[in-house]
């Protein structure tokens, strides 16, 4: 039995802190009393000191100055590893063991805030990985004193350290929320996707070590972040916690809606938003924009951004039944004029819409197919980089607008694949992994071999990609329309009751 | 009987004092993909009632009442809790402390002891402190599980985590308890004391909604029953109604003298339908199509007329019966 436990009533110091751990959040306490048991605790302590040792054992050699700051040095690397590696098993493994067990439901239906549910289990679950760290500490402290750290920058490195270590769960956290439907194995596959991390955590830990010495700075707006560790660590730690904060509004969605799609459209344009403006610090103002550095930028930026689009464009695609209940609503609506009239007016919301066109909903319903989504992130990159392509109008060999104007056909090849996958839904929906797999493999295996005749080449034959992708909506289209009256006939003649 | 009387039936039992109904589903649908598990179903079920859900596998209970629970979303219609519509996503939130919910397959946390698992679910629920000791220990009264308090959950029998289950669902005190076959693979000792604890609550006056294959135990525990074939409710209905409407009654009586008399007077009784007569024995068996004050009637008749009744038995056709007459008749 976990020594949290309230059953001989709240006389004891313990069981009122249990009591006031669980008004605070339920999740948490259940979460601790699985976790700690006293036993637990003594080989989490245990571990920690044990390690503490042979890092101290293995250091011993280095002269006296160097040994705490080497020591110092691979104890963070050490307790940020262990706990990012321990964390993110033991998140994904629980989520998974809960969503097997079929208890996912049972927290669904609590009265309980998602956010509040998911918080738990994050600060829970790894309870142990954070009673080790707590174990830590102290030998950390004297450390960071004996090699004469300045204590703030200490700090301020553990600091932003705990925000990576943060985003990393968070991001494991999310991920665990498809787990319901895979296995083990798989949730621990995309846990590790979220090793792409860790060289923040290097950077971070070597910060207190050895200064900020970045070769040519590390400008975004135009300041140099590597004036200051403080404001380089700064910044580092407020770009994590929006990724963080991104991750937990899609974790939250994922957990109270597990059959909607998995991102909102919001999120969507949020993220693409995000993005952006995080590129765009690094360009603006930008002294050579054929450099070293800016054409490797660019390639940087610009598959990212492709891996973005189709990420998203997977992340919106509505499931085939959700397609047919687009389509026999949108089917209905066309057989009720004035629903929708009363819809494009607002009716039954509380603020009147001023502007609603027919393609609204294209862009913000979540069950709508996503024809629009990678054309409106491809106006949202375009509307922030706007001001960077007036700042480029001067110049003689303006790769970046080329670059941007190139980002239309990826969006267009994105868009086409979308409009496929949506018909293939609808149409063929036994074949449709099969048929979605081959679509993807022709895709990358022409966009590669469209690399080997020349960008010119490519580019000709890339802009056929436009009126591809506008066929293949207007297929897609009509095959919603068709199921869409074919669904509205099947639903009210098999239901008698209905009028 | 075809769908057009089920569905005037389904109104039978519901607010008919004008009241909110506790449950209520509206012209309900729900597909999965090309198959419809729940078609175009409308229901109500008064509050205080124990409403009994039976049909065969495949019938859309598990996800009639998952879509009762909230899991599960309608692709048509929908469904009102107490006046609170679940398509409203926010005020889904609003309604969750009214409902407890135990799925068939009752999952258990196995890490916790059995007063951890309940004190974890009624915190979530928003019960705290001295509140929420007092709770618990009422429910693991109430479910006979006081002397397991200590006990990790996965040493517990099947029959004792169904326990735990059903005192977890009603550890935060919900006016509607929805039991998704609460029974299946119990033996009959966990299935009677199950039906013990299930009657305390309802004389509570919580409104439970039950579904199971095992007839006999919603017989002896429900007041309304529906019938559920393909995704259609085809009957809802009182159980006495459902009784009277439904259920087939034979009538075995035995004399000791003037069979021919009897005869007679069972073939004017406007109730009685086909009999067969066992002259040897001096027996009739008869069909019925009467109430009880009919029946009563008739004794008194054959009484007054000076015959001697050595043996007056009625059968009745009992919840199984009826089920099945009315399947058969629907899949027809």
């Amino acid at each position: 039995m976990s020594f949290l436990s309230t059953q001989g009533g709240l006389n004891t110091t313990v069981a009122r802190w249990s009591d006031a751990i669980g008004r605070w959040n339920p999740q948490l306490l259940r979460e601790l009393r699985g976790t700690l048991t006293v036993k637990s605790c003594v080989v989490a302590v245990s571990a920690a000191w044990v390690v503490q040792g042979l890092l101290a054992y293995g250091v011993s050699g280095s002269g006296s100055g160097q040994w705490h700051r080497d020591a110092l040095f691979l104890s963070r690397l050490i307790w940020v590893f262990l706990m990012a590696l321990s964390g993110s098993a033991s998140i994904a493994q629980n989520w998974v063991r809960e969503a097997k067990l079929g208890t996912l439901d049972f927290l669904r239906l609590s009265p309980e805030p998602p956010w509040r549910i998911l918080l738990g289990k994050m600060l829970g679950v790894p309870a142990l990985c954070y009673v080790a760290a707590i174990a830590w500490l102290p030998f950390h402290l004297y450390l960071a004193i004996r090699a004469g750290s300045d204590l703030g920058i200490w700090l301020a490195t553990d600091l932003f350290n705990v925000s990576v270590l943060v985003t990393f769960l968070s991001i494991v956290l999310t991920l665990s929320t498809w787990a319901g439907k895979l296995n083990l194995m798989w949730a621990y596959i995309l846990g590790d996707f979220s090793f792409i991390l860790w060289p923040l955590l290097f950077f971070g830990a070597a910060e207190a070590d050895e200064g900020t010495a970045i070769p040519g700075g590390f400008w975004w707006f135009g300041v140099d972040l590597s004036q200051s560790t403080m404001l380089l660590l700064g910044w580092g730690a407020v770009v994590m916690m929006t990724i963080t904060g991104f991750c937990w509004s899609v974790a939250c969605r994922r957990f109270n809606s597990p059959n909607a799609t998995p991102l909102l459209r919001r999120q969507v344009y949020q993220l693409f938003a995000g993005f952006n403006l995080l590129c765009l610090g690094f360009f603006l103002p930008i002294s050579d924009p054929l450099g070293p550095g800016a054409v490797g930028g660019w390639g940087a930026i610009a598959t990212i951004w492709t891996m973005l689009q189709a990420l998203v464009l997977w992340g919106t695609m509505p499931s085939r039944q959700q397609l047919m209940d687009w389509g026999r609503y949108q089917h209905f609506l066309r057989q009720n004029p004035q629903e929708r009239n009363a819809q494009k007016q607002g009716v039954g919301k509380q603020r009147k819409r001023p502007w609603n066109p027919s393609w609204n909903p294209l862009i913000w319903n979540s069950n709508s197919p996503p024809f629009m989504v990678p054309l409106a992130n491809l106006v949202i990159t375009w509307v922030i980089w706007s001001p960077w392509v007036v700042m480029q109008a001067g110049n003689d060999n303006p790769v970046g607008v080329v670059l941007l104007l190139g980002l239309g056909i990826t969006t267009a090849i994105l868009t086409t694949i979308g409009a496929i996958t949506v018909w293939i839904a609808i149409k063929m929906p036994r074949a449709q992994k099969f048929w979605l797999a081959a679509i993807a493999m022709a895709s990358v295996t022409s966009l590669f071999s469209l690399g080997l005749f020349g960008a010119s080449f490519a580019g000709l034959i890339g802009l056929s990609a436009i009126p591809a992708s506008l066929i293949s909506i207007a297929f897609a289209r009509g095959a919603l329309r068709q199921v869409g009256k074919s669904e509205s006939q099947l639903m009210f003649d098999s239901s008698p009751q209905s009028p | 009987m075809g769908v057009t009387q089920a569905s005037s039936m389904s109104m039978l039992g519901a607010g008919a004092n004008g009241s909110t109904p506790m449950v209520e589903v509206r012209e309900v649908t729900k597909r999965f993909d090309r198959h419809i598990a729940v078609d175009g179903l409308s229901l109500q079920i008064p509050a205080g009632e124990v409403y009994g859900l039976i049909g065969p596998n495949g019938a859309g209970k598990t996800t009639l009442i998952r879509m009762l629970v909230g899991v599960e979303q309608p692709t048509l219609g929908d469904v009102v809790i107490d006046g609170v519509s679940l398509k409203e996503g926010d005020r889904r939130k609003g309604v969750a402390g009214q409902i407890g919910f135990l799925p068939d397959d009752f999952p258990i946390y196995d890490d916790l002891t059995v007063w951890d698992y309940l004190d974890y679910f009624g915190r979530l629920y928003g019960l705290h402190g001295r509140r929420l000791i007092a709770r618990i220990y009422d429910v693991l009264a109430l479910v006979k599980l006081d002397h397991k308090r200590d006990a990790k959950a996965n040493t517990l029998s099947r029959g004792m985590k169904q326990r735990l289950s059903l005192a977890r669902t009603v550890t935060h005190e919900p006016t509607l308890l929805l039991l998704d076959e609460p029974v299946s693979g119990l033996d009959p000792i966990a299935r009677n004391e199950f039906r013990q604890i299930v009657r305390t609550l309802h004389e509570g006056g919580m409104t439970i909604l039950i579904s199971s294959h095992v007839l006999s135990d919603l017989a002896e525990l429900c007041t309304c029953v529906g019938i559920m074939e393909t995704g259609h409710l085809i009957a809802s209905a009182p159980l006495s109604e459902l009784y009277d409407q439904f259920a087939r009654q034979t009538l075995h009586l035995q004399v000791l003298d003037r069979l021919d008399d009897l005869q007679k007077i069972l073939a004017d009784n406007e109730h009685i339908g086909v009999m067969d007569i066992n002259r040897g024995q001096r027996r009739v068996t008869a069909e019925f199509h009467g109430s009880e004050s009919d029946r009563a009637t008739l004794v008194q008749t054959i009484i007054a007329a000076g015959i001697s009744l050595t043996d007056f038995r009625c059968d009745r056709d009992d919840l199984e019966q009826i089920f099945l007459k009315l399947g058969s008749q629907q899949t027809s």
